[in-house]
């Protein structure tokens, strides 16, 4: 399994890694990127499983970058999550269309926040 | 309600289709079998003349030939007639019978190079009239077709004969006479026409059996067909009605809509009443939602959007599409049948039907949350009330009896002088003015702890400020809801004010107990007395205290003065204590006081009964005593203490002007009699604004 996670506060990527390795996952089931531009050329030069992705990213917004990877072949139906403060309707419609496959609403509830991810990173023993 | 068609009905249709396209086919095969008979029976008669000696043909040869391409243009004519679906009852049996009248032709004209008796001609077609009618009531069983064909035959029987004689040169004759052909001639040579037309007749029955043995089969399985498609509307029926009875009966708004977003016929009944609309089938979904394309452009598009998404997109979670959904806990407005609008609150959910590759249709329900939302509202309503109040009594608690008098004072000045300012409010200091009043009520409501007043005058401040900040127009509607606004802090403020006066009362009354006045029957009556203002001043809309101190105990002739004192509380709820905005406008606390105090001085009892209202109005009583001529002319500047006499001389006041002295009223020779009576005295102490005390000095 490799998951892509995308957040440029290096806080955040511990978060989401911590939850996930609760769940049996380890650090060779992550990928890391900083910024959009970096996160692309990781996900073009290897398969990803799932992604992760922040709404506030530098250098290419997290819509952007799911519009990107949504436009080729290899990343046309793997499940991205976007991690959001903006829930309303408007910015959810915007994230669907560009074509997220879930999100999470910030702050982050360990809680919740495996919950969502359970449905598409599967449960380890 | 409009059914919608069912579908089982479009399949009866295209079952008649399909037996009529066999029927054709089977006619096709009888034409074209018909075409190769006729083809063959030329190619027999060439041959039989020879191809060379065909090129100059004797005159019996070329009538025959011309028989036959008459046949070949009427088949060609039919089978195109036949192609293009016209006539085709009628083109059958003319073309069945012109057929066998052909081949009859065709045959004859074989037999003419053996005979070189044109007379023959006419036999064979003689004969032909008996195989006719032998042949085609054998195979048709039709009694109409036999004649037609008998007729058509005799016609043509009738043609040979004429023709025949011509082509002979010979006149035409019935009877036979000088070698001529008639109608009657007879040859030898007829039994071997008979076997030959025997056999034309047998291959004629034979095509027709096959025709038969097609229209058995077809016909049994049409019936097969039609049993299994009649089973197969069963079925469908049942369950539409099934589905029917589902769809009538359900507490949800059913339906289904395509990619192009119209509803389908399927649809449940509730659906109608929820929506107070017949008008359901076959519109668009966008359409039956938001009606009005100008007024409602936005949530048009903002649904179009949604439903793009639940069609198309293939990447979202259902749970992501849906927490996006316009529809849910929407509130719609409703004309019922009387064209009254009323509001609902509906719920939508949105289903996928298809495979996960494609969404053929959606179907949606639509819930009806109305009630449920209105006990929700409702629910926290009564909860905020609850809290409110609770806040207030803690408010209360906290602030302390002067605090609060004195918070409630500023407040309700600050809120009349706001009141006093809505009409000019379109006047910049005016403006300002009003804002500061509201916006110190509502700082010191907060700081109080009076949520509720301060949010009802953040309301009111917020209105004064679009006008301040935003320059919207000080016009007639924003002053009405100032006002409104104004007047609902004002209510605040009577429920805190109402809650305060419990706590008085709650907290006044071991104090009572403790003087040990309780139980005397003046107490009693003096409580009445309490009751009779509490209940009075609300009734003339004042805000008026019965504060009572009994300093004696019991009085000996209570029951004498009862009424008069009646009388006098009564009057000063009337007339003496003023309206609560009478009363801020004279810089006077809204709530007026009445005290009624008995005490004893040596031997007699003192009743007072004291009020702090406008007092009496001497210049009124003296324009009074003049209008009555109780003052003489000439002595208009009669002192006030006469004029205070007056007021207890009987009929000075009636009921029809009471209200018109301001501060005194009717009935005062009642109290003036009772206590001279009991052999005691009056007097009265008034000013201006400050109020009226009634003192009754009575010996014990």
């Amino acid at each position: 399994m490799k998951i892509l996670i995308i957040d440029d506060a290096m806080v955040m990527r511990n978060i989401h890694k911590n939850v996930l390795k609760e769940h049996g996952f380890t650090d060779e089931d992550f990928r890391e990127a900083g910024d959009g531009e970096t996160a692309l050329k990781i996900a073009l030069s290897e398969v990803i499983d799932v992604f992760l992705v922040d709404w506030n990213i530098p250098r290419m917004s997290g819509l952007d970058f799911v519009k990107k990877i949504r436009a080729t072949e290899r990343y046309a139906r793997t499940p991205v999550i976007m991690i959001t403060s903006e829930a309303a309707k408007y910015n959810v419609l915007e994230a669907i269309e560009a074509g997220t496959t879930d999100y999470v609403v910030k702050p982050i509830k360990a809680a919740l926040l495996w919950d969502k991810l359970s449905q598409y990173v599967g449960a380890r023993p | 309600m409009r059914r919608p068609a069912i579908s089982a009905q479009t399949d009866s249709v295209e079952v008649r289709e399909l037996f009529l396209e066999e029927e054709f086919r089977g006619d096709r095969l009888v034409n074209n079998v018909r075409f190769y008979i006729l083809f063959v029976l030329l190619a027999f008669a060439l041959m039989k003349n020879g191809f060379p000696r065909a090129l100059h043909f004797d005159a019996a040869l070329n009538f025959t030939l011309i028989i036959l391409g008459v046949g070949y243009l009427y088949t060609g004519a039919l089978y195109f007639l036949y192609r293009r679906h016209v006539y085709r009852r009628a083109l059958k049996y003319v073309s069945m019978t012109l057929d066998v009248t052909l081949a009859v032709l065709a045959t004859a004209s074989y037999r003419l190079e053996a005979y070189e008796e044109y007379a023959t001609i006419f036999m064979l077609a003689r004969a032909s009239i008996v195989y006719w009618f032998i042949i085609w009531s054998l195979l048709r069983y039709n009694v109409w077709l036999s004649l037609y064909s008998g007729l058509l035959a005799a016609a043509e029987y009738l043609l040979f004969v004429v023709v025949g004689n011509d082509l002979l040169g010979r006149p035409f004759s019935f009877t036979g006479k000088d070698g001529l052909i008639h109608v009657g001639h007879f040859a030898s040579s007829e039994e071997i026409l008979k076997i030959v037309y025997l056999a034309a007749g047998g291959v004629l029955a034979m095509i027709v059996a096959i025709r038969l043995r097609h229209l058995v089969v077809d016909s049994m399985r049409r019936e097969h067909d039609k049993s299994r498609l009649q089973a197969q509307n069963q079925l469908i029926t049942t369950v539409n009605q099934e589905n029917r009875k589902y769809l009538d009966n359900v507490r949800e708004g059913l339906l289904l809509i395509d990619a192009q977003y119209r509803i389908g016929d399927q649809y449940s009944r509730f659906l109608t009443e929820l929506f107070g609309t017949e008008e359901v089938a076959g519109r668009s979904f966008v359409d039956f939602m938001y009606p009005d394309a100008a007024m409602q452009g936005a949530e048009r598009a903002e649904l179009e959007r949604f439903l793009s998404i639940v069609f198309s997109n293939t990447t979202a979670s259902l749970a992501m599409i849906m927490s996006v959904n316009p529809l849910s806990n929407k509130t719609i407005l409703i004309k019922d049948a009387v064209g009254e609008v009323k509001k609902r609150v509906v719920d939508a959910s949105f289903h996928r039907i298809g495979n996960s590759a494609a969404v053929d249709s959606v179907m949606v329900v639509f819930e009806d949350r109305t009630a449920v939302t209105l006990a929700q509202k409702e629910l926290e309503q009564e909860k905020q009330s609850h809290e409110a109040e609770m806040e207030s009594i803690s408010a209360i608690l906290k602030a302390g009896p002067q605090a609060l008098k004195d918070f409630v004072e500023e407040s309700r000045q600050g809120l009349l002088s706001v009141m006093q300012a809505i009409p000019n409010l379109a006047e910049r200091s005016t403006l300002n003015q009003a804002f500061r009043e509201i916006h110190s009520v509502k700082g010191s409501a907060g700081m109080m702890g009076f949520r509720r007043i301060a949010a009802d005058a953040h309301a009111a401040e917020g209105l004064l400020a679009n006008v301040r900040d935003r320059d919207l127009p000080a016009d007639e509607a924003l002053k009405s809801s100032v006002e409104q606004a104004v007047k609902l802090v004002f209510s605040d403020f009577d429920a805190v004010q109402k809650l305060y006066n419990s706590f008085t009362e709650f907290t006044s009354r071991p104090l009572e107990g403790a003087a040990g006045g309780t139980g005397s029957s003046l107490d009693r009556f003096l409580d009445s007395l309490r009751q009779m203002t509490a209940d009075l001043s609300v009734r003339v809309q004042k805000e008026i205290t019965f504060h009572a101190q009994n300093g004696v105990g019991d009085l000996p002739f209570l029951a004498k003065v009862k009424n008069p004192l009646i009388h006098m509380i009564r009057n000063a709820v009337d007339h003496g204590v003023e309206d609560p905005f009478e009363r801020l406008s004279k810089g006077k606390p809204k709530e007026g006081n009445i005290r009624l105090g008995v005490s004893r001085d040596g031997d007699s009892y003192i009743i007072e009964v004291a009020d702090d209202g406008a007092g009496i109005d001497f210049d009124r009583v003296r324009t009074k005593g003049i209008q009555k001529k109780l003052i003489a002319e000439g002595e208009e500047d009669v002192s006030n203490r006469r004029l205070l006499n007056l007021l207890f001389m009987p009929g000075f006041s009636s009921r029809d002007d009471v209200t018109e002295i301001s501060g005194m009223g009717v009935g005062l020779d009642v109290v003036k009699d009772a206590v001279t009576a009991l052999g005691g005295k009056i007097s009265v102490a008034t000013e201006r604004d400050k109020g009226t005390r009634l003192s009754l000095r009575i010996p014990g």
